[in-house]
């Protein structure tokens, strides 16, 4: 190859991941093209930092696969096909860089290490390193096919970069190999093509410091059958896997397991056995045309978190509150969703509306109602900060986040059922100038007033069809709504078990009459006294062969109260003469409370409902049937 | 036409059955023939009945005087007690044996007035949350069935209630039953007859662990 080369850089000063650059060389003459890789480069990166190895001294990159002079047969190219291995390797910084070339090199029968030049490279320098005048001068053997090659500087990370590529002097046949300093313990390949017309040869190596056990997995028919390979790896040293030669040779795996014969794509992944924290593996991939001779590059992914997404978006918080954000993403090894809040460095967070919300950390404070945004701007590395050789990856993901007003209590709270032209306060932050309340059903109001931290509603009436007990009420303020807070209706709601009698009664010795005694109670636990109450009961299923002799019931006429302790009595029975023994009846009673004059509400409203049965020798209420089980003392019946 | 008399009569018979209604009145005294204030007192038809009503009590005044209105024609027995002072329902057979005032109301006879006796008062069962035998935890489903000895009339009543009258110079069997326990007394012992006869106003604590039914009951009565 001839002509000029050299370097080129794009600085970007907005935020991180804001721009993308694809970078194609061609040549129209002799129809040759290739896409180049470039490098994320950020000039305040240490290596310790990069590494996070606070000793690290040194920065490595690697490129697995680099193609040498007499080409593998493998590859398939035409017989006396000579390459031109060449590794360019710019300085990006405007300071001296020394870089150390290292080439493990692989030919069919041995394998091995070999020491390249140390490169002194000034400032924006770009040098060519000629590898073939290398295999020439027998630093590296004539007769090996492929390297990876190792650089090593003392600077900051990518503070050089290199591409490395081999072609013939036609252009027509060769390949490149791209640099790249991940290590993992887990590579997920794409596919890999091995028939008549392509083959495919991925390598592994062991980037480490440790010897590792390595995994390779092959997946095919539809990923459901496997095909293992594992070898131990020194440091530098590499597997080869020429997927054509084992489907051909019907070589076995590790279990002794074959590949199809007539199997011609699959997936693949490449795994560390030893470390699986961290990992030692950088890996590389090539698929040959046969057709057109042509060599493509291909590598897998490094494992591991993709899609990073604010976990709340948007985020709800209220005035003067604080809520805690959170950064999730898709976790590629794992195949989940998960925080990756650990996982993120040099971390800025922030709102796009100091006045509505702030950030410190991951912690987003209210300050005023309204909308506006909240983002992080942080590298995010799989392993998180203790992770050595991860990848990292710039982030930027950004959520709405909405600020609301917030009650804190009301006065007065409960508020009684049926009550007229009361004034209601409701205190809390963030009401604004003009707050609009929405109030329970069945609450009407006739006046407003109103300042940041309160609200008071004047003439409130709560009718009796709102509902005893927890209502919502909510306040919105410049678009933002409150969080519901709690607004208690007061009012009878509840039946609690005083006694539960069962036994012949005086006026009717043949029966089993059960009498229980209930102390109705408001919602706010109070004792009602002296209220009027009714019943709406149903009866069904009588089943004695004698008349039914007929039931009677508390109406909403102010005939029937509670007694000054909020207590009354109820009675079921059956005749025990009635026959079959056994005969009986199901009754359904929903005690009600008849507001204030004993007729209005008519029918009353519901506080307690009784389900069961009166039979001649036993009565069910709630699925207490005495005999032989009463009704425990304080057991409490709801509407 | 037909039809207006037949809302004529449905009129005439609803205005009947409104003026249908007699007043009981009396006076409630202890066992001396002293006033008893603040007892409660009602009427309860006589006779058969199944299904269910409701239950209405009146208090007495200051002298022990009470006044029940709007009771249809009909024969009652007139019944009522008060348990915070020792005089229990005489509502319950159990109670009474019977021997409470009766009176009938119709329209030669619209009132009645009668004296309501109570006396001597109750002895106290003093119930002890009943426990499991094993695990000493409380069994909230436990009953207690009282029935005078040699008579019919019995009263249940949970366990839980705590404090329960007791007809005082009257022999009375005790059974306290729990769904999945063994009763007590058992069964399976016929000397534990579980016989109480307490005198006006003693106290009689009970203190029960029942057994499941697998497994023999503790009891530690005490007086």
């Amino acid at each position: 190859m001839i002509g000029a080369y050299g370097g080129f850089k794009i600085d970007v000063k907005s935020k991180i991941g804001s721009l993308d650059t694809a970078y194609l060389l061609f040549d129209e003459e002799v129809g040759f093209s290739a896409l180049m890789k470039t490098f994320d480069r950020n000039p305040q990166c240490k290596i310790p930092q990069h590494l996070d190895i606070p000793e690290a001294k040194t920065w490595t990159t690697r490129a697995p696969m680099l193609a040498l002079a007499s080409p593998d047969p493998g590859l398939g190219f035409p017989q006396g096909t000579v390459l031109q291995p060449e590794i360019f390797v710019r300085n990006t910084t405007a300071v001296p860089v020394a870089a150390d070339v290292r080439f493990n090199w692989r030919s069919n029968a041995n394998s091995g290490s070999a020491i390249g030049p140390t490169l002194e490279l000034a400032p924006y320098e770009t040098r060519l390193v000629d590898v073939a005048a290398l295999q020439k001068n027998q630093v590296i053997p004539a007769e090996a096919h492929w390297a990876s090659v190792e650089l090593t500087s003392c600077g900051r990370p990518n503070d050089i970069m290199a591409t490395a590529a081999s072609y013939d002097g036609t252009l027509r046949y060769g390949t490149q190999t791209p640099f790249n300093d991940q290590l993992t313990f887990h590579w997920e390949g794409g596919e890999w093509h091995a028939d008549s017309s392509h083959n495919s040869i991925i390598t592994a190596g062991n980037g480490g410091s440790i010897e590792v056990k390595t995994l390779f997995t092959i997946y095919y028919d539809g990923g459901k059958k496997r095909y293992d390979l594992e070898q131990q790896l020194k440091p530098h040293e590499q597997m080869w896997v020429d997927v054509g030669r084992l489907i051909r040779q019907q070589l076995p795996d590790k279990n002794g397991l074959l590949l199809p014969s007539d199997l011609m794509m699959g997936s693949y992944e490449v795994q560390d056995l030893t470390d699986r924290g961290i990992g030692n593996l950088f890996e590389g991939k090539v698929i040959l045309d046969k057709t057109f001779g042509h060599v493509a590059y291909g590598c897998a992914m490094c494992c591991g978190y993709e899609d990073p997404y604010l976990y709340w978006d948007p985020i709800g918080v209220t005035v003067e509150v604080e809520g805690d954000q959170d950064v999730w993403a898709h976790d590629s090894c794992a195949g989940v969703f998960d925080s990756v809040l650990g996982d993120i460095i040099d971390v800025s967070w922030g709102t796009g509306n100091h006045a509505i919300a702030t950030a410190q950390s991951h912690v987003i404070t209210g300050v005023a109602p309204g909308n506006t945004t909240n983002f992080v701007q942080a590298m995010l590395r799989f392993g998180g900060p203790a992770a050595k050789n991860c990848p990292e990856d710039p982030i930027n993901p950004t959520g709405a986040a909405n600020v609301m007003p917030q009650i804190t209590s009301f006065d007065s709270n409960p508020i009684m059922i049926g009550s007229t032209d009361q004034t209601l306060t409701i205190y809390g932050s963030g009401f604004g100038t003009s707050p609009m309340v929405s109030l329970p059903a069945g609450f009407t109001s006739t006046g407003q007033a109103s300042n940041p931290t309160q609200i008071v509603l004047t003439g409130v009436s709560v009718s009796f069809s709102a509902t005893i007990g927890s209502n919502n009420v909510t306040v919105t303020a410049n678009g933002q709504t409150s969080p519901p807070a709690s607004l208690g209706v007061n009012g009878p709601n509840q039946m609690v078990v005083e006694s539960d009698r069962i036994g012949a009664t005086t006026g009717n010795p043949n029966a089993q009459s059960r009498f229980v005694t209930y102390t109705v109670k408001n919602y706010d636990g109070s004792l009602t006294a002296n209220i009027p109450i009714a019943e709406n009961i149903s009866y069904s299923g009588y089943n004695c062969t004698q008349p039914n002799p007929g039931n009677s019931s508390a109406q909403c006429n102010a005939q029937y109260t509670t007694n000054g302790g909020g207590g009354f009595t109820d009675e079921w029975s059956m005749y025990t003469g009635y026959t079959p023994a056994g005969c009986g009846e199901n009754i359904t009673d929903h005690w009600q409370w008849c507001g204030p004059t004993g007729s209005n509400p008519n029918p009353g409203i519901t506080f307690g409902t009784l389900v069961g049965w009166a039979h001649t020798a036993s009565v069910d209420i709630n699925g207490y049937v005495n005999p032989p089980t009463a009704i425990p003392a304080g057991t409490v019946f709801g509407p | 036409m037909r039809a207006i008399i037949q809302k004529l009569f449905v009129a005439v018979f609803l205005s009947t059955l409104a003026w249908a209604q007699g007043t009981v009145t009396g006076t409630a005294l202890d066992e001396t023939g002293k006033p008893l204030a603040k007892a409660k007192v009602r009427v309860a038809e006589k006779g058969p009945f199944g299904g269910h009503r409701t239950i209405q009590y009146y208090e007495t005044d200051s002298e022990g005087h009470f006044l029940i209105g709007h009771v249809p024609w009909g024969t009652y027995v007139v019944v009522g007690g008060k348990e915070g002072a020792g005089y229990p329902d005489t509502n319950f057979a159990f109670y009474s044996n019977l021997a409470v005032p009766t009176v009938t109301l119709s329209p030669d006879s619209p009132t009645a007035n009668v004296d309501l006796k109570f006396g001597p008062k109750a002895g106290i069962l003093e119930v002890a949350p009943v426990a499991d035998a094993e695990t000493g935890k409380e069994i909230r489903s436990a009953s207690i069935t009282l029935r005078r000895a040699g008579s019919d009339f019995f009263m249940t009543a949970s366990t839980t209630e705590g404090r329960i009258l007791v007809p005082s110079a009257t022999e009375v069997l005790v059974r306290i039953t729990a769904p999945g326990y063994k009763p007590w007394p058992p069964t399976d012992q016929p000397t534990a007859k579980g016989t109480i006869l307490l005198q006006p106003e003693e106290v009689l604590k009970l203190q029960i662990a029942l057994h499941r039914e697998e497994s023999t009951p503790d009891q530690k009565p005490e007086r």
